[in-house]
C-alpha cells in the first residue's frame, strides 16, 4: 500500500508546483491570479462538454505511453499513432459507416505503427524514442497529404467530408459514448498488466530486463507487444476524435494535434497507473475547457495553460530523469577527479 | 590482539531497528569492537547482521540506541561520513559501477576521500602488490568474476587505511584460493590495529579468522564467546536455538543415472566475450539423475559457460543439446520451455528485485510455461508461495513488498522456490547456497539430492568446494576456459584439486 501513498504524494506535489507556476505566470503577465483561477473554474463548469469530449482521447494516448513504459520503453509515438488512427477510422467510415468497425481499424492502424517501432527496437536496436519521433512526423505529413488530396470536403475546403451519421457515436445521458470506451480501455489495461501473463511479462521486462530473461521470459516479445498495445490505444485515441467528437478532420489536423504529447503528461501525473489515468486526464482536459473562459474573460492566451502540463511533466518526470542521468553524473565526477589527478 | 578491559574502538548500545514496513530487524543489540580484533558475527538469515552493519556504516539510522566510536557518541548522516571517520564496509553485494573500468572505480572512490586519480591508483597498485592481487585495472568491472571484483572492493576500501573494516559475507561467492588471499589481508590489518567486523555463515571460518564471535538470533545477541574455543556444533546450536539442525543428505553412490542418454550435452563449446575467448572448447554431459559439479577459481570461464548453456551469451562455436534437441541458437525462453531452469549466482539476476515475492514466483511459472491464461490465478500462486515459505523457512513480512527489501538469504530461498515450483528436467544452478545459513544450506542440499533422485539432470557450478565434492556424482575442474579434469569426487585428493584449479595440471 505504501508505494501508492508515496506516488499520490508525488502527484500532489506535482500538482501544487504546477498551480504555483501558473499563478506566477498569471501575475508576471499582469493578471490577477485569483481572478484567473476563478475564471478557470467557471470555464470548467460552463464548458464541461468540451472537457468530456477532450478527456477520451487524452485517456487513450496516456495509455499509449503508459503500457510500453511498463516494459521500460518510451513511446513518444502516441501522437503519430493518433493521426493514423484518425485517418483510418475516417476512411473506413466512408466505405462502411459502422462505428465499431471504424474504431477497430483505427486502433489497428495505430497498433501497426507501434509494432513497427517495437520491432525496430528489438530486432535492429533502433531506440524507440528516435523511431517514434520520426514516425510522428511521417504520420503527420502522410495523413495531411491524404486529407488534402483525397478527402477534402468540396463545400468546406479546409475540412474533410464528414463521417456519415450511421458511423458516428453520440452521447448517453449527456456523456459522450467514447468516454465510456476510454474508461473501459483503462480497465482492460489494468487487467492485462496485473491479471494476465502477458502483463506480468511486460512488467518484469521493465522492472528487471536482465533477470526476467534469465527466468525464461520472452522479453523481446514482451517489448514488441507492449509497443503494439500502446499503439492500439494511440490509434484508438485518433479514432474516437473522428468518430465521437469532430466527425471530420481539418487540413491542419488541429483536433488531433498535440493529443499524443498531452497524453504523456497525463500518464506521468498518474504514474502510469491505468486506474489513475482517467483522473489525471480529466484534470488536464478540465484545464483546456477552462482555458477557453480564460481567453474570453481576460484575453489570456490559452497556451499559458501548457505551462501547467509542462511543470507537471517536469516535476514528476524528474526522478526518472535523475535515474537516466545518474551514470552521466558519475562520469562527470570522474572526469573532474581525473583532471585533478593531472590526467593519469 | 586487544587486551581485555581496554576501551573498545567501536561500540553499539541498545540498538533497535524497525523498518518502515514494521519488520523488527534489531531488538536491543549491544556489542563492543576492539582495535586489532576480528569480531565474527553469526546468525540465521534475517537475524539482523546486515542491518547492524549498515547502521554502523551510517547507511541507515537506528530507531533507537547509539553508536559509540572512539569514545564519542556518533550519528553518521551517510556512509561518506563514516568513511571519512575511518570506517569501511565491503557489502554482501558489491558496490562497484559495472560499466566503468577498475581504475575508474578506484579513482571515483579515491576522489571522495580527497585523493587525486594518480594518488588513488598508486595506492591501489601498491596494495595490490602488497597482497599479491593480480588486478586488471583497465578491464570493465562488469566483465570481471566475483573473486576479482572482491579484490577491487578490498583495495578500494584500503586506499586510505581504515580504523574499522566491516565485511558482510565476503566469502560466499569466491573460491577457496580467494578466501586464502582475503584472510591474509585481514590478518595483516589486525596486526595494524584495525577493528574488523566479519559477518559469515560459514562456521568453520570462525576459528580460522576470528578472535571473538557473536551469535545473533531474531534481532538479539544470543552469546559472545572466544572464537578459538567455540565448536561448530556449539555455534550451530546457538544460532538455531531449540530447533533441530537438518541432516546433510547422503548421496547414494549410484544415483538414478543409468545409461540413458544425456539430458544436457555440450560439445566443443567456445564462447567469446568482449573479444576474449572465455570458454575454449568445453565438452560435457549431464545425464538424468546426475549432478555434475563444476568448480574452479573464479574467472576461469565458469560464468560464460553457464550463460552460454542457458542461452544468455551467444556461442562462438560448438553445440548445445538439451533433451535431444539442438538449442545452440535458441533464446533462453525456448530452452526453458523444453525443461531447463537456471538459478544464476547473483540475486540481482535470479529475482526481479523490484517485484514482489508473489510476482517472482509467478514469473518462474510463466517462464516454464506453467502459468495458464487468460487470467493468472493469484490465489493459486499465493498458496504455492505459502507452501515454499514454510518449507524453506522464508522470513518475510509481506508477499507484496519488493523482494529487494528481503535479507540476502531470504531472497535466495525465494529464488529456489521459483525452481522447485516448476520441476524442471535440467537445472543449471550457480552457487545455490551462497548467503544461506547452515540450516537452510542443508535443506537446499537435500532438495538438490532429492531432485537428482527423481531423475533431474543438475549442473552445479559452485565456488564452494565442499558443496561440489559432497553433492556431485562427477566433478569437473575448469581452468583458463577449459575443463582440465572430470572424475568422481572421491578420486580427487585436495592437493590435486588445488593444483588443477591453479592451472598446474
Ligand atoms: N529495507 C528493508 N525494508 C524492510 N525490511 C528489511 C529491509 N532490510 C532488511 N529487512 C528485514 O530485516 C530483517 C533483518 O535483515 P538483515 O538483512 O539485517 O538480515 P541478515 O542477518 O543480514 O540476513 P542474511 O544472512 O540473510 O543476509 C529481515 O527480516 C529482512 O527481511
Ligand atoms: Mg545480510
Amino acid at each position: 500500500m505504501k508505494p501508492v501513498v508515496e506516488k499520490l504524494i508525488g502527484s500532489l506535489i506535482g500538482l501544487a508546483a504546477a498551480l504555483a507556476a501558473m499563478a506566477l505566470a498569471f501575475s508576471l503577465l499582469g493578471y490577477n491570479p485569483a481572478e484567473a483561477f476563478r475564471l478557470l473554474g467557471e470555464g470548467i463548469v460552463e464548458n464541461y462538454d468540451i472537457m468530456l469530449l477532450r478527456v477520451a482521447p487524452l485517456i487513450l494516448t496516456s495509455l499509449a505511453f503508459a503500457v510500453p513504459a511498463f516494459a521500460g520503453l518510451f513511446n513518444i509515438g502516441g501522437e503519430g499513432q493518433a493521426y493514423v488512427g484518425a485517418l483510418a477510422a475516417l476512411a473506413v467510415s466512408y466505405i462502411a459507416p459502422n462505428p465499431v468497425l471504424c474504431l477497430l481499424v483505427g486502433a489497428l492502424a495505430g497498433g501497426l505503427l507501434g509494432y513497427l517501432a517495437g520491432v525496430l527496437r528489438v530486432k535492429r536496436g533502433v531506440h524507440e524514442v528516435v523511431s517514434t519521433i520520426m514516425l510522428n512526423w511521417i504520420a503527420f505529413y502522410t495523413v495531411r497529404y491524404i486529407v488534402v488530396n483525397y478527402f477534402k470536403n468540396p463545400y468546406y475546403p479546409d475540412t474533410t467530408n464528414p463521417v456519415p451519421p450511421p458511423g458516428r457515436l453520440g452521447q448517453v445521458a449527456g456523456v459522450p459514448v467514447v468516454v465510456f470506451i476510454a474508461i473501459a480501455a483503462c480497465i482492460l489495461c489494468y487487467l492485462v498488466l496485473y491479471r494476465m501473463p502477458l502483463g506480468l511479462a511486460i512488467r518484469s521486462t521493465g522492472a528487471g530486463y536482465e533477470a526476467a530473461r534469465r527466468l525464461g521470459i520472452d522479453v523481446e516479445k514482451a517489448m514488441i507487444l507492449s509497443m503494439l498495445l500502446g499503439g492500439v490505444f494511440g490509434g484508438l485515441a485518433g479514432a474516437v476524435i473522428v468518430i465521437g467528437e469532430t466527425y471530420n478532420l481539418d487540413v491542419a489536423l488541429s483536433s488531433v494535434y498535440g493529443v499524443g504529447f498531452d497524453g504523456i503528461g497525463a500518464a506521468l501525473l498518474a504514474w502510469n497507473n491505468p486506474l489513475a489515468i482517467p483522473f489525471s486526464s480529466l484534470l488536464l482536459s478540465a484545464l483546456v475547457a477552462g482555458g477557453y473562459q480564460l481567453q474570453i474573460g481576460m484575453g489570456i492566451d490559452i497556451h499559458v495553460l501548457s505551462i501547467f502540463t509542462g511543470v507537471v511533466v517536469f516535476v514528476l518526470g524528474l526522478p526518472s530523469l535523475y535515474e537516466l542521468l545518474k551514470p552521466k553524473l558519475q562520469a562527470l565526477r570522474l572526469a573532474k577527479a581525473r583532471r585533478r589527478g593531472g590526467g593519469a | 590482539m586487544a587486551a581485555s578491559g581496554s576501551q573498545p574502538l567501536l561500540a553499539v548500545r541498545d540498538l533497535v531497528k524497525v523498518y518502515p514496513d514494521g519488520t523488527v530487524a534489531l531488538n536491543g543489540v549491544s556489542l563492543d569492537f576492539m582495535a586489532g580484533e576480528v569480531h565474527v558475527l553469526l546468525g540465521e538469515n534475517g537475524a539482523g547482521k546486515t542491518t547492524l552493519a549498515r547502521i554502523i556504516y551510517g547507511e541507515i539510522r537506528p530507531t533507537s540506541g547509539e553508536v559509540i566510536y572512539e569514545g564519542r557518541r556518533v550519528l553518521f548522516r551517510g556512509p561518506w561520513e563514516a568513511i571519512r571517520a575511518g570506517i569501511r564496509m565491503i557489502y554482501q553485494h558489491f558496490s562497484l559501477v559495472g560499466g566503468f573500468t577498475v581504475a575508474d572505480n578506484i579513482a571515483l572512490y579515491g576522489s571522495r576521500l580527497g585523493l587525486s586519480r594518480r594518488e588513488a591508483l598508486e595506492a591501489a597498485r601498491r596494495l595490490a602488490e602488497e597482497y599479491g592481487f593480480r588486478i586488471p585495472f583497465d578491464a570493465r568491472v562488469s566483465d570481471l568474476p566475483a573473486g576479482i571484483q572482491q579484490r577491487v572492493e578490498i583495495v578500494k576500501a584500503l586506499l586510505v587505511e581504515p580504523r574499522v573494516l566491516i565485511l558482510d559475507e565476503p566469502t560466499s561467492l569466491v573460491s577457496p584460493l580467494d578466501v586464502e588471499a582475503l584472510f591474509r589481508v585481514i590478518r595483516g590489518l589486525r596486526e595494524k590495529g584495525v577493528a574488523i567486523l566479519y559477518i559469515t555463515h560459514k562456521l568453520r571460518e570462525v576459528g580460522v579468522i576470528g578472535d571473538r564471535v557473536t551469535v545473533m538470533r531474531r534481532g538479539r545477541v544470543v552469546a559472545t564467546l572466544p572464537a578459538k574455543k567455540a565448536t561448530v556444533d556449539q555455534l550451530a546450536r546457538l544460532m538455531i536455538g531449540e530447533r533441530r539442525l537438518p541432516e546433510e543428505p547422503r548421496i547414494a553412490a549410484a544415483g538414478a543415472a543409468g545409461e540413458r542418454g544425456a539430458a544436457l550435452r555440450v560439445e566443443n563449446l567456445r564462447v567469446v566475450r568482449e573479444g576474449f575467448e572465455a570458454v575454449r572448447g568445453v565438452s560435457l554431459e549431464v545425464r538424468p539423475g546426475e549432478i555434475l559439479g563444476v568448480t574452479g577459481v573464479a574467472g576461469n570461464g565458469q560464468d560464460e559457460l553457464v550463460e552460454a548453456i542457458v542461452g544468455v551469451l551467444p556461442v562462438a562455436g560448438g553445440r548445445i543439446t538439451l533433451l535431444g534437441r539442438d538449442v545452440t541458437r535458441e533464446p533462453t525462453w525456448v530452452r526453458y520451455r523444453l525443461g531447463l531452469a537456471y538459478l544464476p549466482g547473483s540475486r540481482k539476476l535470479s529475482l526481479v528485485q523490484e517485484m514482489n515475492a508473489l510476482e517472482n514466483l509467478a514469473l518462474g511459472l510463466l517462464g516454464a510455461g506453467k502459468l495458464r491464461g487468460p487470467f493468472i490465478d493469484w490465489g493459486w500462486v499465493a498458496k504455492l508461495l505459502v507452501k515454499y515459505v514454510e518449507e524453506l523457512g522464508v522470513v518475510m513480512h509481506s508477499p507484496y513488498a519488493p523482494v529487494k527489501h528481503l535479507s540476502g538469504g531470504n531472497q535466495q530461498k525465494l529464488a529456489l522456490a521459483r525452481i522447485l515450483a516448476v520441476e524442471p528436467r535440467v537445472l543449471v544452478a550457480v552457487d545455490p547456497t551462497h548467503g544461506l545459513d547452515i540450516a537452510t544450506t542443508r535443506i537446499v542440499h537435500s532438495i538438490l539430492a532429492e531432485m537428482r533422485s527423481r531423475g533431474m539432470a543438475i549442473l552445479l557450478v559452485s565456488s564452494d568446494l565442499d558443496e561440489v565434492l559432497q553433492l556431485s556424482d562427477r566433478v569437473a575442474v575448469m581452468n583458463s576456459g577449459r575443463i582440465v579434469s572430470i572424475k568422481k569426487p572421491h578420486e580427487y585428493t585436495l592437493e590435486e584439486l588445488g593444483r588443477l584449479m591453479g592451472g598446474a595440471a
